[in-house]
Formats: C-alpha cells, sequence, structure tokens
C-alpha cells in the first residue's frame, strides 16, 4: 500500500511540469501587453518599463522565462502577480470560500443523487423511476449558467428565499450557488446509481441471498447497494476533484470570490502569474484527491488490491 | 418450526406445476404441469437441455423466481405435506435456506465478491437463529471444515475471488447446509468445475446427504454426473416432464425418444469408434411458439401423424413397469422399434 502511494505520488510530478509547461505556454501566447493602460494615459516612462520587464522577466525569451519559474516554483513560490500581490496569498484567502461551495455542492450529489438513483433502481419502471429519469434529464440538458441564473432571479429575488449574491461567503449565502453547481452532478450521480443498481440487482449473487431466505430490505440494502455504489463512490471522488478547482461560471453568477472568480478575473487582466500558480494548485488538488479516491475503491472493493 | 415435522419419508410433492413467463413477445409457458416427488435419502436428477424448464423449476420450489416477468400459475409445492405456494411472503422466507436450501452454478458470481465467504456463511446462523457475530463465525469455521476446506480458520476472513472454483462451490454447500435442510437443490453445481474437481464436489454432496438423511435434487445436464449420484432421474422438454424413471432403468432401457437420443449422444468407450456421435437434430422448441400435438414431435426420429395434432402425450405410467413413466404416445412401439433397430 504504501509502495503504491508512492508510486502514484512520483507520477505526479509529470502531470505537474506538463501542466505547468502547458499553462505558460499558452499565457506567454495571448496578446496584449501588461504595460499597456498601466501608467493610466500617457505611456510609461522608458526606465519604469525596462524595471518591470526585467523583475518579471518579461524581456528573457519563454524558455528562460519558464525555467525561472519553475525554480521558484520548487521552493514553493507561486510568484508575485503585477500588482506585487502574492500569489499563493490570493489563493489563500479564496480556498476557504472554494472548498465550502464544493463540499455543499458534492453533500447534494452525494445525498440528494444517490437517494434518488436508489428509489429509481428499486422502482424501476414505476412513476419514481420515470420521474427521476425524466427530471436528471433536464438538469443535464440545460446549461449551467442558465439554471444559476434562473434559480437566482426565482429563489432570489423573487421568493427571496437565499441572498441574490455572495458577499463574505457564509454558508448561507453559498448554499444557492452549492446547489447549482451540484444541480449537474447530481443527475449524473442519480442515473449512475439507478443503472449500477438495477444491474446488480439481477446478479447471480442477488439470487443466493434470495435463496438463502433473507428480507427484500437486506438483499438490497446489504448484498446489492454495497457493489452498486462502487462506481458511484469513484464518481463522486473524481467530480468532487473538479469541484475544488472552482466554478467558474457559478461563481460569477453569483459573485463568489472564490478560485473559479480569480482565474477568470486574472485571464481577462493578462495576470499570467496568478493563473499558472492557480493552475498549479488545482492540478496538485486533482492529483490527490483522485488519488484519495483509487485508495478508497481499494478499501470498498476487496477485489482491488493495491499492493 | 413444528409445521414442517416430516410425518414420513416423503419430504416434497409437487404436482401440476405451472410456470409462465410474461414477456414484451408474448408469454413463455416456461414449466407445463410438473409433477414430482423428492423421499428422504433420495436423489433426484433433473436431466434436460438448456431452457427446457429444469432451473425454472428449481426456482418455483425456492420461491425466488424473477416476478415479473415470471409467474407460477397453477400446481401445489407441498412440503411435509405444506403447500409452499399458499404461505405468505414472511413464512415462505423461514423455509428458504433453512429447510430447503441451493447451491448453483457458478460458484464466483453467485458469492457476494463484496464480504468474506465466513461472514456470508454466518449470516445464515444470524438471520434465522438470531446467533451472535463471533458465535456464528465460530459455526460458520466449523461448516467449512466439514465440507473439507484446508486451514478454515485462517480463511474465514477471505474473500471470494481469493479461492479456487472447487473451493468456493464448497463454501456455496457450506452455506446451504448450514442449518441443516431437509431438501437441498444443486442447480448445475459442477458445470463450472473441472473433472476431477466435480467428482470431489459429488462425493462430498454425497457424503453430507448419507450424514443428514436429506434429499437432494440435482438439476444437470450431465449424464456422467447422474449415473453415479442420481436415484431417480426425470427427464424434462419444454416445461414438461417426459421420463422418469430409476436411474438403471433410464440407462439400460430409455422409453421416451428425447432420452433416447440423449443417451445415443453420450461418448461411449465400450462400442466401437464412430465417425460422428450421434446428435438430436433440430433446436429446443420456442417456448412462445409451441409446436402442436408433442412438443418433441419436430425432432422425433419416431413421431407419426397422431403426434403432430391434439394435446401433448400425458406422463402415464409403463404398462411393463411400475415406477416407470413416460410421455409418448407411441411409448408401446418404441421398445421394438429401438430394439429392433439394434441401437441398444
Amino acid at each position: 500500500m504504501g509502495k503504491y502511494i508512492l508510486r502514484r505520488l512520483l507520477m505526479m510530478i509529470p502531470v505537474i511540469l506538463g501542466a505547468t509547461l502547458l499553462i505558460y505556454f499558452l499565457n506567454f501566447s495571448l496578446p496584449g501587453d501588461p504595460l499597456a493602460g498601466r501608467c493610466g494615459d500617457r505611456p510609461c516612462s522608458p526606465a519604469y518599463e525596462a524595471a518591470f520587464r526585467a523583475e518579471y522577466n518579461l524581456d528573457q525569451p519563454f524558455i528562460v522565462q519558464y525555467v525561472r519559474y519553475l525554480g521558484k516554483l520548487l521552493h514553493g513560490d507561486l510568484g508575485t502577480n503585477f500588482y506585487g500581490k502574492s500569489v499563493a496569498h490570493e489563493l489563500a484567502i479564496r480556498y476557504p470560500t472554494t472548498v465550502k461551495l464544493a463540499v455543499i455542492a458534492i453533500t447534494f450529489e452525494a445525498v440528494v443523487g444517490v437517494l434518488a438513483g436508489i428509489l429509481a433502481g428499486i422502482r424501476k419502471g414505476k412513476f419514481i423511476d420515470n420521474l427521476v429519469i425524466v427530471s436528471t434529464l433536464i438538469f443535464i440538458s440545460i446549461p449551467v449558467f442558465v439554471v444559476g441564473g434562473v434559480s437566482q432571479y426565482l429563489f432570489g429575488l423573487k421568493l427571496g428565499w437565499f441572498p441574490v449574491t455572495s458577499g463574505d461567503g457564509s454558508l448561507e449565502q453559498l448554499l444557492l450557488p452549492g446547489l447549482v453547481l451540484g444541480s449537474l452532478s447530481v443527475a449524473y450521480a442519480a442515473r449512475l446509481t439507478r443503472t449500477s443498481l438495477v444491474e446488480n440487482l439481477r446478479a447471480d449473487y442477488v439470487r443466493t441471498a434470495k435463496a438463502k431466505g433473507l428480507s427484500t430490505a437486506r438483499t438490497v440494502g446489504i448484498h446489492t447497494l454495497r457493489n452498486s455504489l462502487l462506481p458511484v463512490v469513484t464518481y463522486i471522488g473524481a467530480s468532487f476533484g473538479v469541484l475544488m478547482g472552482g466554478a467558474i461560471v457559478t461563481e460569477r453568477i453569483f459573485n463568489v470570490n472564490g478560485i473559479g472568480n480569480f482565474i477568470w478575473r486574472s485571464i481577462s487582466q493578462r495576470d499570467g502569474v496568478s493563473v499558472v500558480g492557480a493552475v498549479v494548485c488545482l492540478v496538485i488538488v486533482y492529483l490527490v484527491v483522485n488519488l484519495i479516491v483509487d485508495i478508497l475503491y481499494g478499501v470498498l472493493d476487496p477485489r482491488i488490491s493495491h499492493d | 418450526m413444528s409445521i414442517f415435522e416430516p410425518t414420513n419419508n416423503r419430504l416434497l410433492d409437487v404436482s401440476d406445476l405451472f410456470v409462465e413467463f410474461r414477456t414484451r413477445e408474448g408469454v413463455a409457458h416456461a414449466i407445463n404441469g410438473v409433477s414430482f416427488s423428492l423421499d428422504r435419502h433420495e436423489t433426484l436428477a433433473i436431466l434436460g437441455e438448456s431452457g427446457s424448464g429444469k432451473s425454472v423449476t428449481a426456482q418455483a420450489i425456492m420461491g425466488i423466481l424473477d416476478t415479473p416477468p415470471g409467474y407460477v400459475t397453477g400446481g401445489q409445492v407441498e412440503y411435509c405435506g405444506v403447500d409452499l405456494l399458499r404461505l405468505s411472503e414472511r413464512e415462505r422466507r423461514r423455509v428458504r435456506g433453512a429447510h430447503i436450501s441451493m447451491i448453483f452454478q457458478d460458484a464466483l458470481s453467485s458469492l457476494n465478491p463484496c464480504f468474506p465467504v465466513g461472514w456470508q456463511i454466518a449470516e445464515m446462523f444470524r438471520i434465522h437463529r438470531g446467533l451472535s457475530k463471533s458465535k456464528a463465525l465460530e459455526a460458520s469455521i466449523r461448516l467449512m471444515e466439514r465440507v473439507n476446506i484446508p486451514a478454515a480458520r485462517e480463511r474465514v476472513k477471505a474473500y471470494p475471488h481469493q479461492f479456487s472454483g472447487g473451493m468456493r462451490q464448497r463454501i456455496m454447500i457450506a452455506m446451504a447446509i448450514a442449518l441443516d435442510p431437509a431438501i437441498l437443490i444443486a442447480d448445475e453445481p459442477t458445470t463450472a468445475l473441472d473433472v476431477t474437481v466435480q467428482a470431489q464436489i459429488m462425493d462430498l454432496l454425497k457424503e453430507l446427504q448419507a450424514e443428514s438423511g436429506m434429499g437432494l435434487i440435482l438439476i444437470t445436464h450431465d449424464l456422467g454426473v447422474v449415473a453415479n449420484v442420481a436415484d431417480r432421474i426425470a427427464v424434462m422438454y419444454a416445461g414438461r416432464l417426459v421420463e422418469t424413471a430409476g436411474v438403471h432403468e433410464v440407462y439400460a432401457d430409455p422409453r421416451h425418444p428425447y432420452t433416447i437420443g440423449l443417451l445415443e449422444s453420450v461418448p461411449r468407450m465400450d462400442v466401437a469408434r464412430q465417425e460422428t456421435l450421434p446428435a438430436i437434430g433440430g433446436l429446443p422448441p420456442n417456448l412462445l411458439a409451441m409446436p402442436e400435438g408433442c412438443p418433441f414431435n419436430p425432432r422425433c426420429k419416431f413421431a407419426v401423424d397422431g403426434c403432430r395434432v391434439g394435446e401433448p402425450p400425458p406422463l402415464t405410467q409403463l404398462a411393463s413397469a411400475e415406477q416407470r413413466y413416460a410421455a409418448c404416445w407411441q411409448v408401446d412401439q418404441l421398445t421394438d422399434m429401438s430394439t429392433a433397430g439394434g441401437q441398444r
């Protein structure tokens, strides 16, 4: 097990290198000059311009810029953006909000999605099954900015159940954005649970459980569910990794001061250092979450061995 | 459970059982009036090809048919004089596993992959007898030893995939005999195993039966397995019994064209090598569209015009022998023809 984790951690190194190189290169290739408009209506003085370019290595070729960045990254330094602020600090003040948002969404997904899937699966072909299939289809086919906009208008403005936008990122303010963020994965989780349950209910070991004289509740609740939830756990884990990366659209709609919003603003301001820093951070979080999910899978399914 | 005290040797009486599957394409008549009985110590082999209804019969007796699409539409399944089909689901559940238990063909898929084998065996004691976890686990270890699983105590926490095919089937057997059932139904218990392991499993079943006196219903298409262990044979075709008799009588002197065909298709060492093994031509009938008359008539080499119309022939006692039944209009002519043909 320890060996497996070590191997997985080592495998992250090339992934992180590749990700930084790609993002750094994309950023480098973007048109526009961070100095444009920096000194108001007048062009900046040549002395300031030269000093600025030297400070951020902008006068160097791409590869030198990248290697110097990487050198700092190895020391855990995510760099300073063009406004003189530490990227690490900028991320640190926003991350708790994004984590809160992701936890709300994932709880919604795990509880409502899985429950709806179980109900639909054991009542296959009945009313509740059709209800789940149709309602999940609606959430899957409507883009998140529509769901977000409509629920903001309906539940925020018209009904007044939730705050319209998020200010300081309290739990109450994040509830509606969290539900909107989770709506798509709730639908997928429900469908996955349903399919997996229906499939497993036909399995031979379920017939054995019946032949043993077990009650239906025990046959489904203990014997079938354990197996049916394996793919669901993987899906929910993976979607948590995605959600931890912040949600650009949802955070924009509800003005949540999280990572997604930060990335969006940094991109539009050509603040490359911030973008690369945030993305590196997200890649690492994503990889770690995935590793945890894979380890968890081995715990849930005795057939998977990590030795 | 006092109502299930056996009053005599008779354990099970299935009479006139009908099962149908209601599918989108129509109603498939899977079992059409099957009757048989089982005594203590007795081994009844139900023989037939895939789709003949042997597994469905077993599932109907157990009450584990998938409903829908499967429905028992008629008949009685009397266990110690009580018709199981009239019991409530709750009462039936107490019979299942404890009084009548069942083992299946593929032990790997029939065991739950997510739970240790000991836990799965112990579940029988915990659910039916209310034993504590630790006591039930102790009982499981004793059962695993009884079915000759080496190092049972160390392996009780192992998972099904960590065992070999033969060992897995032993675990299924341990689970099935846990509560000393009066009847054990074995649905192709050795089909997925290689030949040496097959023999070991059959020996184990015989041994357990000798100890406890349970009745054994062996469902199979393997004539070799049947010859060694069965007392009586019931041959099924298209959801009907076509011949029932003692095992030696059937092998020595089959009285139904289908049984004759089955036995001819077995490779034999005492007969000169033939170019090709004889096979029964054609395919089993489509249960949604049964042929008129005798269901076997399209494949039967003895069929006459009378076989192709009217009702299927009923299972009737042979004039020549007691305890022998066959369902064939031509049964009296058959003996002469098959002996005249010099086939047996």
